[in-house]
């Protein structure tokens, strides 16, 4: 018996490539035989998130004493245009790993070398920034992308500011973006994102200008902040001025109730359906009040009821059920839809 | 009461399929087809596809009848919509349930027909046949001939390293 020829009829290799299979049935796909070799590993590296090190592997040598780090070892050219075919193909790209400052040169080189952008097709980055300046954003960053996770390690505070200042210019259809760092006591602005409709922030210190900044973001939809137990509120902007946010449908945020009770009574979302406020358990009378009030005058969608669960930790305002965001789906968070319900 | 209009499916080996033309208009070609001629009481001949296939894929059609049919402009390479194309009901998943020569004619009548939904089902189950099996398994499978030479193997195995299961 031969092989059937549906078998060789690459519209229909490509669906059955397609049809959810993992990264690991589409490497055994890719070794089976010429044609399927062709058409997985072109599927392979087009929809699975492939990490630095699988791109670079033509160029590099991963240095023996990390496994954390690469730097390029070959500089001749076709291993540079393996690397550009390979790169030109990754549409989710995980840069895991820190490249070394004479590797980030050459690859800079090469973008000025080589017609075309070798990550043209990137449209979901993940990166890990390990380094002082943020300035190895401008090697991965293109205008394709369209999801943004950032997690900011030995970073300058100057790092963060630029990196968030430059993204929008660098990748103007961005919708999500998700940012993590430890302390930061910059002055974080996110701004002139006219793309973005979901975003989520992880770490401490970020100042209350920050917040006003996001209301220039107009389809802004998801909100979700993590952490946020230091508001680094500088005398300059202690009585800033009321935000407003078009299309913010949907609020969570982990942190001290002062920061929560902050960004509320500042704010006016008239599309809000669900607000969701984590941790401190002793929020004061006072201030789930004041904060009801608010909502029931400016965020209509809310409607007349609320749940409270002291026991859990949790807050909730809204009228639909908690689903987990698209940001960050690693947090799981449970909807307590027995709470007791107070009326206003 | 008037009848619902019907149209005859001739297959490559001349047997003909009297059916309605809701149930025949599955098949992007066959509206197509429909719509460049007009109506006629000619059959429309159906080359690349025999009287048993046929039969099978109409069965699937006449299931479907009244399925909305998948926008012309969705993206394919969009995952939402491939999942959505690919999530088997019971009532397909016991209709694919074929020998293996039926099921990949089947997936050759439904791209040449142009039955998006019939295509996805039958490229989903052979996806299914490939999960969890090693190269050799999947060249047994499918009477697979390795064409590759030790070179090229190595060659490709070492660019995608990085997906294998380790």
């Amino acid at each position: 018996m031969t092989m059937h020829p549906a078998l060789e009829v690459p519209e229909i290799l490509c669906l059955i490539f397609r049809s959810h299979l993992g990264k690991h049935h589409l490497f055994s796909c890719s070794v089976v035989c010429r044609l399927w070799g062709i058409w997985a590993s072109d599927i392979l590296w087009r929809t699975a998130p492939v990490p630095l090190w699988a791109v670079f592997q033509p160029l590099t040598l991963i240095t023996e004493t990390s496994e954390a780090s690469v730097e390029i070892a070959n500089i001749e050219e076709p291993a540079w245009r393996q690397f550009l075919t390979l790169a030109s193909k990754i549409t989710v790209f995980k840069v895991d790993r820190k490249i070394g400052a004479a590797s980030l040169e050459r690859i800079k080189l090469a973008k000025q070398t080589f017609n075309g952008e070798p990550f043209r097709q990137v449209t979901t980055l993940e990166m890990e920034i390990d380094e002082p300046h943020g300035l190895i954003m401008d090697l991965f960053t293109t205008p394709s992308l369209n999801s943004v996770s950032l997690w900011f390690r030995n970073i300058e505070d100057s790092g963060i500011t630029w990196v968030a200042n430059c993204l929008p210019a660098m990748a103007p259809k961005l919708t999500h973006l998700f940012i993590s760092f430890g302390h930061f006591y910059g002055s974080l602005n996110v701004s002139q994102y006219s793309a973005l409709q979901h975003f989520q922030l992880d770490g401490q210190g970020v100042q209350a200008r920050f917040w006003e900044s996001l209301a220039t973001c107009p389809l802004l939809r998801k909100v979700r902040l993590w952490c946020m137990d230091v508001w680094g509120d500088s005398p300059a902007n202690r009585r800033a001025d009321l935000v407003y946010f078009p299309a913010l449908c949907r609020l969570e945020i982990w942190g001290h109730c002062r920061v929560f009770f902050k960004i509320i009574l500042r704010s006016r979302m008239p599309m809000l359906e669900t607000v969701w406020w984590h941790d401190d358990p002793t929020m004061a009378d006072c201030f789930i009040s004041r904060i009801v009030a608010h909502l029931k005058l400016y965020s209509p969608k809310i409607g007349a009821g609320r749940l409270w669960d002291p026991k859990k930790y949790m807050c909730y305002f809204g009228t639909s059920d908690y689903e987990d965001s698209a940001i960050d789906t690693d947090v799981d968070i449970e909807y307590d839809s027995d709470g007791s319900e107070i009326c206003y | 009461m008037s009848a619902a209009p019907q149209v005859t499916l001739e297959s490559s080996d001349g047997e003909k399929f009297k059916v309605d033309k809701e149930v025949a208009e599955r098949s992007v070609l066959i509206k197509n087809m429909i719509e460049d001629v007009g109506e006629s009481d000619n059959p429309i001949p159906l080359p690349n596809v025999n009287a048993s296939v046929l039969k099978k894929v109409l069965e699937y059609c006449e299931h479907h009848r009244g399925d909305p049919l998948p926008a012309a402009d969705a993206d394919p390479s969009n995952d939402d919509n491939r999942k959505r194309a690919t999530e088997i009901s019971d009532w397909d998943q016991k209709f694919i349930q074929v020998d293996q020569e039926m099921l990949f004619e089947i997936i050759l009548a439904a791209n040449y027909m142009d039955i998006k939904p019939l295509l996805d089902v039958g490229c989903k189950t052979v996806a299914n046949m490939i999960k969890g099996k090693t190269p050799e398994e999947i060249r047994k499978l499918f009477n697979i001939v390795n064409d590759f030479t030790p070179e090229e193997e190595a060659q490709i195995k070492k660019e995608n390293e990085w997906a294998e299961d380790r």
